[in-house]
């Protein structure tokens, strides 16, 4: 019965669309479409035109008109191109609002003012040079059904597609469909795809970009996208610029060969703009970029670009992110400083709560993260940070050199020199949570660095740094988490204020004295204040501080790589692998890796109770911690007591910058 | 059975319902003749000052400057938007002789032989054409 009842449903759809009685009027290759339900009494006058449904034919300019069954839809413009012609449809309620003029595959559709329903344009079809323009006050669709339109003539402009609208346009490449727009290399056009008011992506297709000029898809306000996946093949400039706010939902975004940033997102307006977050988004303009899912890439080359940038806030709630910088530095003469490339960057605040970030870049002064305001990272957020550059400087004239020393950094001022740090934030830094990983090789390269004060809370972070593993201008404060922090050439972890460690467990390897495991910036009065946690540290602690809640010892007779299991009492706390041991290096050029002094570079550790090492241990099951480095909850079999003499924290230094 | 019988009437009124949309164009010139045709394959044309107008079965040439409207409709006569064509009326020929009077313009249309009339309710007069 079901069956019946589908075959009869479908029957009846099937003659319920091929019974639409429709008028068709044929203007050169402009088809209207009138159903004959709606044309009601059509009016010729004075022989010369023709009113059907308010659109006014001048008759000898009609070369056709036939009474046929072509299904009608409503508030619907189909524009097929086909090489260098295009036939456009229209439908006849709509027609009285729409002025169409063509030249060849370029084809000019003007809303009038007058348009209170919303029009949806169907592109399809292929054109050698060919383009889409069209105007309006009222929000509008555009749809494209496996459009391939490459723009040559900029005949009405020199995008492929360019709506001049105000308004919300919504993008749809159709579900399984692909779409490729290119524009003119001969234009002015600040997109290949533009859209002078708000964009909204939807649907499953694929669109393709190529900007010639300028930007591969630029909007005048926010950008939006859900499920679709859009490529920006290559482009003079951005691959996608936006303002107000960018929300990515769902979807792909793939940016290849960009000029300049993958995605910029600006404030519209500086004047009235800052508008702060709104609920649901309504007029909001911060330049905010909101990622909560789907999946951007981002390969950018340009010298100084960003794979991501955004004027306001940054916030990142899931999805998976991938960008790759390759491009050195810059020297801005208007502000006279120096700039690198990054990953991301925001101007406002970064909020990480989610998504995974996997994050590199490998020209000089390239960085991986970079904020004006406060970085937050929090929940489930998986962020890995790869920068492999050298440090780029800047003479007073602003020419650029490539720095590989990182002691030779300490001679600019930093207006003049880009280092080459995993993440660089000018706010604070909170850690809550979430998983991150950061690697830098080259010089300055600092692992994870704030301009004012770091916290964590809680969270994974596993810093393997040429220069200071993590740094902080102000107070650097640790109330729990697991943190690993390397530092090759300087410190594991530097406070240039206070460093209190409350809890959580670090496992902290600086480089040869006189660089410190734990710095605190005592030279200023400063100091390292130790309450609680668990620290496991290879090289010293800062002098002078101020050890309470738990007792603190040391060995220097202790084996590289290799695993020792560290005991609070009795209770095995975690099983660690030692850094190969290095020869030792000077003030200003100090030994090639951590764990160097030829062996007498201290093992430290702090626990709540006693603690008591083992070495040479085995270890099985548990859980694996910073890259495999360390284990906790597994089982320790094996291995010989180690004798720990207690460490006494000498007054003062070292612990340099 | 039953209902498949049901279903499948139900699905033939709907489908004849709506195939049965506007059996004519309405041509009405500017003195108030109407020219109707069977819109069944139905196109025109504009060629100079006249519209070619041709379906499965005929061909006319009106011109353009006396036409006034077109109009989609169901009623041969096409005249239902200027008379009732329930109600009695009467039929003249273009010279204004009386015809004879008809209970309702369906029973007139069928009545005449091919050509042009004036039909008149009393109040409102009308030119039609009969093909």
């Amino acid at each position: 019965m079901k069956r019946i009842i589908l075959v009869v449903g479908l029957w009846l759809l099937a003659f319920g669309y091929l019974s639409a009685q429709t008028l068709n009027v044929q203007v050169g290759d402009v088809k209207y479409l009138f159903p004959a339900s709606q044309t009601g009494v059509m009016s010729y006058a004075d022989g010369t035109t023709l009113d059907v449904m308010g659109k006014v034919f001048v008759l000898s300019e009609i070369d056709s008109m036939w009474i046929d069954e072509t299904a009608v839809t409503d508030n619907s413009v189909q524009v097929a191109y086909s090489n260098n012609k295009t036939d456009v449809t229209v439908a006849g309620n709509i027609a009285k609002y729409l002025t169409i003029d063509q030249s060849g595959a370029h084809v000019s559709i003007v809303q009038s003012e007058e348009v209170a329903v919303e029009i949806t344009y169907t592109l399809s079809g292929t054109s050698a040079d060919g383009s889409f323009y069209n105007s309006g006050a009222y929000k509008a669709t555009v749809e494209l059904n496996n459009l391939t339109l490459t723009n040559v003539s900029a005949v009405y402009s020199g995008a492929a597609v360019h709506i001049q609208n105000s308004k919300r346009i919504k993008i749809k490449p159709l579900n399984g469909t692909t779409n490729t727009l290119v524009d003119a290399v001969g234009g002015s056009q600040k997109g290949c795809l533009y859209i002078k008011g708000h964009a909204e992506f939807a649907q499953k297709g694929t669109l393709n970009i190529t900007g010639n000029v300028k930007h591969g898809i630029k909007t005048g306000e926010y950008f939006t996208i859900k499920n679709s996946t859009v490529n920006i093949l290559s482009t003079v400039g951005d691959g996608i610029n936006c303002e107000q706010f960018f929300l990515m939902e769902s979807g792909k975004i793939t940016l290849s060969n960009v000029g300049d940033d993958g995605l910029q997102c600006d404030i519209e307006d500086p004047e009235t703009g800052a508008t702060g977050i709104t609920a649901d988004h309504e007029d909001e303009d911060t330049g905010n970029i909101y990622i909560s899912g789907g999946t951007f890439t981002a390969n950018v080359t340009a010298d100084a670009a960003k794979g991501m940038k955004s004027e306001g806030d940054m916030y990142i709630s899931g999805g998976e992110i991938a960008v790759t910088t390759s491009g050195g530095g810059v020297w801005d003469a208007t502000n006279l400083k120096a700039k690198a490339a990054s990953c991301l960057s925001a101007d406002g605040v970064m909020d990480i709560s989610g998504g995974t970030l996997t994050l590199t870049s490998t020209g000089a002064g390239g960085k991986g993260l970079s904020a004006d305001s406060t970085l937050t990272v929090s929940g489930s957020a998986v962020i890995t940070v790869v920068t492999s550059g050298q440090a780029v400087v800047a003479s007073s004239t602003g020419t650029l050199s490539i720095i590989s020393n990182s002691s030779t950094l300490d001679r600019y001022d930093s207006d003049y020199k880009c280092s080459p740090k995993g993440i660089k934030i000018d706010g604070d830094i909170i850690i809550n949570g979430g998983t991150i990983s950061v690697t830098t090789s080259g010089a300055g390269g600092e692992g994870i660095e704030s301009k004012k004060t770091l916290t964590v809370n809680d969270g994974h972070i596993t810093v393997n740094a040429f220069d200071d593993g993590i740094n902080s201008t102000g107070d650097m404060t640790i109330n729990g988490g697991y943190i690993f922090a390397k530092g090759a050439k300087n410190d594991a972890m530097d406070a240039n204020g206070n460093m209190y460690v409350k809890g959580g467990l670090i496992y902290a390897i600086g480089a040869t004295s006189p660089e410190v495991a734990l710095d605190a910036n005592t030279e200023e009065g400063k100091k390292l204040y130790i309450t609680g946690g668990t620290i496991i540290a290879v090289g010293n602690l800062e002098g002078g501080a101020q050890i309470s809640g738990g007792t603190c010892k040391y060995t220097t007779s202790w084996t590289g790589n290799s695993w020792y299991a560290l005991y609070n009492g009795s209770d095995l706390v975690a099983a660690f692998q030692t850094p190969s041991k290095s020869s030792s290096g000077s003030y200003w050029a100090p030994a090639a890796g951590p764990g160097g002094d030829g062996g007498s570079q201290k093992l430290v550790v702090y626990t709540s109770s006693t603690p008591t090492l083992k070495s040479n241990v085995s270890v099985s099951d548990g859980t694996e911690y910073f890259g495999g480095l360390a284990n906790i909850g597994g089982t320790v079999t094996g291995g010989s007591s180690v004798t720990l003499s207690n460490y006494t924290s000498s007054g003062g230094g070292p612990g340099n910058w | 059975m039953k209902k498949i019988v049901v279903l499948l009437a139900v699905v033939w009124c709907t489908w004849t319902a709506q195939a049965g949309d506007y059996a004519y164009l309405v041509f009405t010139n500017t003195i108030g003749s109407a020219t109707v045709l069977n819109v069944t394959g139905l196109t025109m044309n504009v060629e100079g000052t006249s519209l070619q107008v041709t379906n499965t079965t005929e061909h006319v040439s009106l011109a353009l400057a006396d036409l006034a409207s077109m109009q989609f409709s169901n009623d041969p006569t096409a005249i239902e938007n200027v008379l009732d064509g329930d109600k009695p009326l009467d039929v003249f020929t273009p010279l204004g002789l009386k015809i004879g009077r008809y209970d309702n313009l369906l029973q007139a249309a069928g009545s005449l032989p091919a050509g042009a009339y004036v039909i008149s309710n009393g109040r409102v007069t009308q030119k039609i054409v009969v093909k």
